[in-house]
């Protein structure tokens, strides 16, 4: 398949992470590869196989907000194909206004994928008091990064 | 959009399988219970537009900021 930033990728049907109900503002596009961030092990990208142009770069959270928690329901289990919650990963998708700086990461909704790579989902942390656009990185290295001198 | 009026008490039932039930209301607050199948799920609106929002930004990210927070952290 061709993606807008990737290139040309070969599509192996083994690798594609089915998305059931999709991702919130692309219901239709389900099928979904799971890409290396080559020197980023922390970040993934998962890009669309149906639509080359629409990727996400995931990072795992506990990597940058010690504490997180999430909370698989029953049915979300069952949608996933696992029988308990160490059975998946889980991701949450990156956004940025500008620099590297202003990269966010949405907190309300993570991205769970099953550990055996066949399902993934992306679920809404109802009544949680996380953001949707937690800061990556500290006020003090943002300022830096602004020209804010120091 | 369908407009109805409900008292307390009263409940409204959508293509046969959900229900919505008016359980209290406290001035400008109303308490809804919410009956659907498992399959289907229920978010208050703003939640769930706020990650709609934040999915539509992005599915736009380019890969170029990568490359940015290499040179970031080595400040």
């Amino acid at each position: 398949m061709q993606t807008s930033r990737f290139g040309s990728l070969t599509v192996n049907e083994k690798e594609i992470i089915y998305f059931q109900r999709g991702m919130l503002g692309f219901p239709n596009l389900k099928r979904y590869l799971s890409l290396e961030a080559p020197g980023f092990p922390a970040f993934r990208w998962l890009q669309a196989v149906d639509d080359g142009e629409v990727a996400f770069l995931l990072a795992n959270p506990f990597s940058f907000f010690a504490g997180y928690e999430v909370e698989l329901s029953a049915d979300n289990e069952k949608l996933l194909q696992v029988d308990r919650p160490e059975e998946v990963s889980v991701y949450v998708v990156i956004s940025a206004k500008g620099n590297a700086a202003s990269m966010t990461a949405n907190l309300v909704g993570p991205v769970i994928v099953a550990h055996d790579g066949r399902r993934g989902l992306q679920v809404v942390l109802e009544g949680s008091s996380y953001s949707t656009r937690h800061p990556l990185f500290p006020i003090r290295d943002r300022l830096k990064a602004a020209g804010g001198g120091g | 959009m369908l407009v109805l009026s409900r008292k307390k008490g009263e409940a409204v039932i959508i293509g046969g399988d959900i229900q919505i039930v008016v359980l209290s209301v406290d001035g400008d607050k109303v308490q809804l219970g919410i009956q659907a199948p498992a399959q289907i799920n229920v978010y208050r609106k703003e939640v769930y537009e706020a990650i709609l929002k934040e999915n539509l930004a992005a599915a736009r990210l380019d890969p170029v900021i990568l490359d940015d927070f290499t040179k970031f952290f080595k400040k």
